[in-house]
C-alpha cells in the first residue's frame, strides 16, 4: 500500500518536475577529420515540490544546467546551489542558475576558449558579481566542452558534482571529487558583507581540469551530487548499455530520464545503502538509505554523425 | 527686426542646401535598374558585431552591461526592464552635465532640448544591403536613439588610399520622451542608392529616467537596388512582423512636412535682393552695406558652423564678416563630426586666429583627418586655445599629443575620453600642459606611471576622470599622488577603479577639502567598516555629488554621517546595497536640502511604497529606483 502511494507521488512529481529535452539544432560541418559532436538528453528532479516548485527554464530545484555550442565546441555543465542561504532569506537556487546561464551566453559567444573551461568558470564568477542587483549564494560548477575538431573532452571541475565517460561498457575517464570534508564540496561563492570570511568560498581557481581523448560512441553522464550520492558507477553502466543503443536524441533523453528517474526512487528508499551512506560510514557517521537531494543528469552521447541534427 | 530676417536667412542657407539633396537623391531613386524578381526579398541580420562606441555602462572586457550586447540576437525582448545582457551606456539625463566635472557647453551648439547627440554605438552586419528598415530592440527606457546613420564598412576603413567614409543619415529626430515599455523601434527611414552594412545609432539621454537599455539591432534590407517605386511595398514587408507602431514613430514623417511647408512659405515671402531705399542719401546700397561691420558680425554670431561657411559663399561683403575671428572663438564640431575633414581643418585654420575652445570628438573617424592636418591647425590656431575636447578620435596618438603640448601653452581643459592610443608610450608627451584644470581620461588605455607622471606635472589640476582605465593597475599610489600634488582637486572620477585601499583613500579625502564630486561606483575593494564612507562625509563639506554605485557594504551609518554632514549635496547613488534601512535614506532626504537626484536601485531595505511615498513628500528629489521583469 505504502508502494502505490509512493508511486503516486512520484509521478505526480515527474509531471510537475519535468523532464527536459533540448533539441538544438546546429549546422553539420563536414570536413576530412570528421569533427565530433555531443547529442545530448537531460533530466532530473527537485527534491522539493514546495516552495521553488515555479517551472523555470534549465533548473532543477537548487541545480541549474546549460547545454550549448559555440562554433568550435560542444559544452554542457552542472551547478549546484547550496541550501544553507535560505537561513538568510536569500533563494539559493539564484546563484546557480545566474552562473550557468552566464556560462551558457559566455559559449554561444564565442567569449571563452574550448580548451580551458576552467575560464568559462572564473569568467562567470567574475561576471555575477557585476550585477547591479547584489547576487548572494554559493554554487558547486562542473563544466565539460568537447572540442570539435581536436576529439578532445575539456573538463573543469569545482565541488562534488561530477561526470562519467563511458566507451564500451566501462568507464574510461571521470572527474574528481573536491570536499573540504564530508558532504562539504569546495564551492564558489558571494557572500554578504557582513558574512564575508565566515562563509565557504572557494576561489574558481580551485576547479579541477582534465582533458581526455574521445571517440565516436562515448557516453558522457554529467551529473551532480544527487545523482551520484544514489546511483553506483556499476549501477549507471548498466543503466547506459541497456538503454542507450543509438545515436538518436531520443534514446539520449530516455536514458537520461531512466537514470534520473531510478536515483530519485533510491534516493527516498530509506533501506538502500546508497553510495552518500557508504562513504559517511567511512567518514565514521552511521546512515542508511537514500540521499534525498535535487537531481540532474545530463547525457551526451559523442558522434562524428552530423546529419541526426538536420 | 533684424532677428526675423536673420532667421529667415538661416533658413534659406539650411533649406537650400537641403532641397539639393533631395533632388539628388531623386534621381538616384529613378535610375531605371533591371530588378531580379528573386532578389527583391528582403533579408533581414541581426548586428555580427560593435565595431565603436563612445561609452558603456559595463566593465571593459566584461558582459554585463556591455556595449558589445547589442551585437547578435535578442537575450531579453519581450522583457522590459534593467538587464544584465543588455548595451547600456554611462549616463543619461541631465545629471553629469549638471555636475561641476561636466564640460561647459559651447555657444553655438543648437540648443534645442534632446537634439544633440552624446552617445553613439556601431554596429558591423554581415552583409551588404540596400537598407529597408531598421529595428532596434529597446529594452528599457527607450526613446534616446535621434540619429540612425549608416555606411559602407570596408570603404570606410581605406586608411591607406585616404578613401572617405561616406555617411548617410537615414534618420534623425530630436528626442521625445517616451512611454516605457518594451519595443522594437523602427523609424521610416530614407531611402538610399548604396548597399550598407555599418549602422550607427545617436542617442542622445537627456530626457531618460533612467538608462536606456538596447537589446539588439535588425538590419532588414534587399541585395539588388529597389526601383523607387518599389519602397512603399518593401516597407510594409520589413514592418509585417512590426509591433504597432508607437505615437513618435507616426509623427516623425508628418513633423517633417510640416516644418518643410513652413519654410517654405516664408521662403516665398522673402526676397534676397531686395533693396532699401534708404531715406537720408544712401545712395542705393543695400540694407546690409548700410549697417556697421559689428552688427552684422553680431548677427552672425547667431549662426552655427555650417551656415556661416553657407554665408560666405553668398556675397563678398558678408564673406568677409563670416571670416571674421571673433566668430571662432568657440568652436563645436562634434554635431557635424562625419563633414569634418582634413580640408575643413585646412579652411578652417584661417580664421580661427583667436580659437579659444574647440569640440572636435568623434571627428577624424577612419581616417578623414590626418595627424598631418591637425598639426597644422594646432601651429596657426592653438595659441590662445584653453579648452579642447577630443572624444574618441581615432587620429590621436603620441604624435598628435605630442602636438597639442607643444602648440597649446593655455590648455586648461583636455578631453580624451575614449581615444584608443593613450597608453603608456604616448600619454608621457602631455606633461607639459602644466595649466591643465580639466582632464577626461575616461576608458584610455593610461597606466598607473604615466598618469602619476600627469598628475606630478599638473598642480593645478580640478577635475580628473579616470573612469574604466582598466591599465592603471595602482589606483592607491594614483591617489596617494592626487594628494600630494594636486590640492585644487575638485572632482575625481573612479568609476570602476580596482585595488583601492581604503586607508590610502581616507588621507587623500582628508587631504582635499574642496572635493565636490566623486565618483568611486564600482570601487568594491572600498570598505564601509573601514570608515571611508563617513570619512567622506566628514571632511568634504562642499560635496555636490558622490556615487558609491554597486559597493555592497554602503550601510545606514554612511547615510547618517551624510545626513549630517554633507549639506550641499546633490547627487547620491548607493545602487545595490543590502545594508541600508528605509530609515536612513529619508533621514538624508530630509536633510540634505539641495538634493535632487537619490540612485537606489536594488537596494534590499528600500521597497517601492517608500519611494512612492517620498516622491510625494520630497517633490525636489528624483528618486530613481531600477527593476527587473521576468514575464
Amino acid at each position: 500500500m505504502q508502494s502505490v502511494a509512493l508511486y503516486g507521488r512520484l509521478v505526480a512529481r515527474a509531471l510537475v518536475a519535468g523532464i527536459h529535452n533540448e533539441f538544438q539544432l546546429k549546422p553539420g560541418t563536414s570536413t576530412q577529420k570528421q569533427p565530433l559532436h555531443l547529442v545530448t538528453g537531460s533530466a532530473g528532479f527537485s527534491k522539493s515540490v514546495t516552495k521553488n516548485s515555479a517551472f523555470s527554464k534549465w533548473t532543477f530545484g537548487d541545480d541549474a544546467y546549460f547545454i550549448a555550442r559555440s562554433r568550435a565546441a560542444d559544452v554542457i555543465g552542472v551547478a549546484d546551489g547550496v541550501g544553507g542561504w535560505r537561513n538568510y532569506g536569500i533563494d539559493p537556487s539564484v546563484f546557480p542558475r545566474q552562473l550557468m546561464l552566464t556560462c551558457e551566453r559566455m559559449v554561444q559567444e564565442g567569449h571563452f576558449h574550448p580548451q580551458a573551461p576552467a575560464s568559462i568558470i572564473a569568467a562567470s564568477y567574475e561576471e555575477l558579481q557585476q550585477h547591479k542587483d547584489p547576487l548572494m549564494g554559493s554554487s558547486t560548477a562542473c563544466i565539460v566542452s568537447l572540442h570539435r575538431e581536436e576529439h578532445t573532452i575539456y573538463s573543469a571541475n569545482l565541488g562534488d558534482s561530477g561526470f562519467l565517460i563511458v566507451r564500451d561498457n566501462e568507464v574510461v575517464h571521470r572527474s574528481q571529487e573536491q570536499q573540504h570534508y564530508f558532504n562539504t564540496p569546495f564551492q564558489l561563492a558571494v557572500a554578504p558583507p557582513g558574512q564575508q570570511g565566515r562563509v565557504l568560498s572557494d576561489s574558481p581557481e580551485m576547479a579541477e581540469s582534465s582533458s581526455f581523448k574521445v571517440e565516436d560512441g562515448d557516453v558522457i553522464v554529467l551529473g551532480t551530487d544527487g545523482l551520484f550520492d544514489n546511483l553506483s558507477e556499476d549501477m549507471i553502466l548498466g543503466y547506459v548499455s541497456s538503454n542507450l543503443k543509438d545515436n538518436r536524441e531520443e534514446s539520449v533523453q530516455k536514458t537520461a530520464s531512466t537514470i534520473a528517474e531510478s536515483a530519485y526512487h533510491l534516493s527516498v528508499d530509506p533501506e538502500y545503502m546508497s553510495p552518500f551512506a557508504l562513504s559517511a560510514i567511512d567518514a565514521g557517521i552511521e546512515l542508511t538509505g537514500g540521499k534525498p537531494d535535487d537531481i540532474t543528469c545530463i547525457m551526451a552521447r559523442v558522434t562524428h554523425q552530423s546529419d541526426i541534427f538536420m | 527686426m533684424l532677428f526675423t530676417v536673420l532667421k529667415k536667412f538661416r533658413k534659406i542657407f539650411k533649406t537650400s542646401h537641403k532641397t539639393k539633396m533631395n533632388k539628388a537623391e531623386d534621381q538616384a531613386g529613378n535610375d531605371k535598374l533591371s530588378k531580379e524578381n528573386g532578389e527583391s526579398c528582403i533579408v533581414r541580420i541581426f548586428g555580427q558585431d560593435v565595431t565603436d562606441f563612445s561609452s558603456q555602462y559595463g566593465a571593459e572586457s566584461r558582459m554585463t552591461y556591455a556595449a558589445q550586447n547589442l551585437a547578435g540576437n535578442y537575450n531579453i525582448y519581450p522583457n522590459y526592464g534593467d538587464f544584465t545582457q543588455a548595451c547600456v551606456f554611462r549616463t543619461y539625463g541631465p545629471w553629469w552635465r549638471m555636475a561641476p566635472s561636466a564640460f561647459k557647453p559651447y555657444r553655438k551648439t543648437p540648443t534645442a532640448v534632446g537634439f544633440e547627440s552624446e552617445d553613439y554605438i556601431e554596429v558591423l552586419f554581415e552583409e551588404r544591403l540596400y537598407p529597408i528598415a531598421v529595428q532596434i530592440y529597446e529594452t528599457y527606457n527607450p526613446g534616446a536613439i535621434v540619429k540612425i546613420m549608416a555606411s559602407d564598412y570596408k570603404a570606410g576603413t581605406n586608411v591607406d588610399t585616404g578613401k572617405q567614409s561616406k555617411w548617410i543619415t537615414l534618420w534623425s529626430s530630436p528626442a521625445v520622451e517616451t512611454e516605457q515599455r518594451v519595443r522594437i523601434f523602427s523609424p521610416p527611414i530614407k531611402k538610399i542608392d548604396t548597399r550598407v552594412n555599418l549602422i550607427r545609432l545617436e542617442l542622445n539621454h537627456s530626457l531618460l529616467g533612467y538608462y536606456t537599455e538596447l537589446d539588439c539591432i535588425m538590419l532588414c534590407g534587399v541585395r539588388s537596388r529597389p526601383q523607387s517605386t518599389d519602397y512603399p511595398n518593401l516597407r510594409v514587408q520589413a514592418s509585417q512582423l512590426d509591433p504597432p507602431r508607437t505615437p513618435r514613430e507616426q509623427a516623425m514623417p508628418g513633423f517633417y512636412a510640416q516644418e518643410e511647408e513652413k519654410m517654405v512659405k516664408e521662403l516665398g515671402s522673402l526676397k534676397l535682393n531686395d533693396v532699401y531705399q534708404c531715406p537720408e542719401g544712401g545712395e542705393g546700397k543695400q540694407l546690409f552695406e548700410m549697417l556697421p561691420g559689428e552688427v552684422i558680425v553680431m548677427i552672425l554670431a547667431y549662426l552655427d558652423f555650417p551656415s556661416l561657411a553657407r554665408v560666405a559663399q553668398t556675397c563678398r561683403l558678408l564673406k568677409e564678416h563670416a571670416y571674421d575671428h571673433i566668430l571662432y572663438l568657440e568652436m563645436n564640431l562634434q554635431p557635424i563630426w562625419h563633414m569634418v575633414s582634413n580640408t575643413t581643418l585646412d579652411g578652417l585654420s584661417r580664421r580661427c586666429q583667436h580659437l579659444q575652445r574647440l569640440n572636435l570628438s568623434w571627428c577624424g573617424k577612419s581616417g578623414t583627418i590626418k595627424g598631418s592636418a591637425f598639426k597644422r591647425f594646432l601651429s596657426s590656431c592653438a595659441s590662445s586655445l584653453v579648452t579642447l575636447q577630443l572624444s574618441c578620435c581615432s587620429f590621436i596618438n603620441k604624435d598628435t599629443m605630442l602636438h597639442i603640448s607643444r602648440f597649446c601653452p593655455q590648455l586648461k581643459e583636455l578631453d580624451l575620453s575614449g581615444c584608443g592610443d593613450v597608453d603608456k608610450m604616448s600619454a608621457l608627451v602631455l606633461t607639459p600642459l602644466t595649466n591643465l584644470e580639466r582632464l577626461n581620461l575616461y576608458r584610455t588605455k593610461i597606466d598607473t606611471i604615466t598618469i602619476i607622471a600627469l598628475i606630478r606635472s599638473m598642480p593645478e589640476l580640478q577635475h580628473l576622470n579616470l573612469g574604466s582605465c582598466k591599465m592603471i593597475t595602482n589606483i592607491v599610489e594614483v591617489v596617494l599622488q592626487l594628494r600630494l600634488n594636486c590640492p585644487k582637486l575638485k572632482s575625481l572620477d573612479l568609476w570602476r577603479a580596482r585595488e583601492m585601499d581604503d586607508s590610502v583613500f581616507q588621507e587623500f579625502v582628508a587631504g582635499c577639502p574642496l572635493l565636490e564630486e566623486l565618483d568611486v561606483g564600482w570601487c568594491s575593494d572600498l570598505r564601509s567598516v573601514n570608515g571611508s564612507f563617513t570619512c567622506i562625509a566628514e571632511n568634504c563639506k562642499n560635496l555636490k555629488k558622490l556615487f558609491l554605485t554597486a559597493n555592497r557594504t554602503v550601510c545606514d551609518n554612511d547615510l547618517l554621517s551624510l545626513a549630517k554632514h554633507s549639506r550641499h549635496l546633490q547627487q547620491l547613488d548607493i545602487l545595490g546595497t543590502r545594508e541600508v534601512s528605509s530609515k536612513a535614506v529619508e533621514q538624508v532626504l530630509a536633510s540634505c536640502k539641495e538634493m535632487v537626484f537619490f540612485d537606489v536601485s536594488f537596494c534590499a531595505g528600500v521597497t517601492d511604497n517608500d519611494v512612492a511615498l517620498w516622491k510625494v513628500k520630497y517633490p525636489a528629489v528624483n528618486i530613481k529606483k531600477s527593476f527587473q521583469n521576468t514575464s
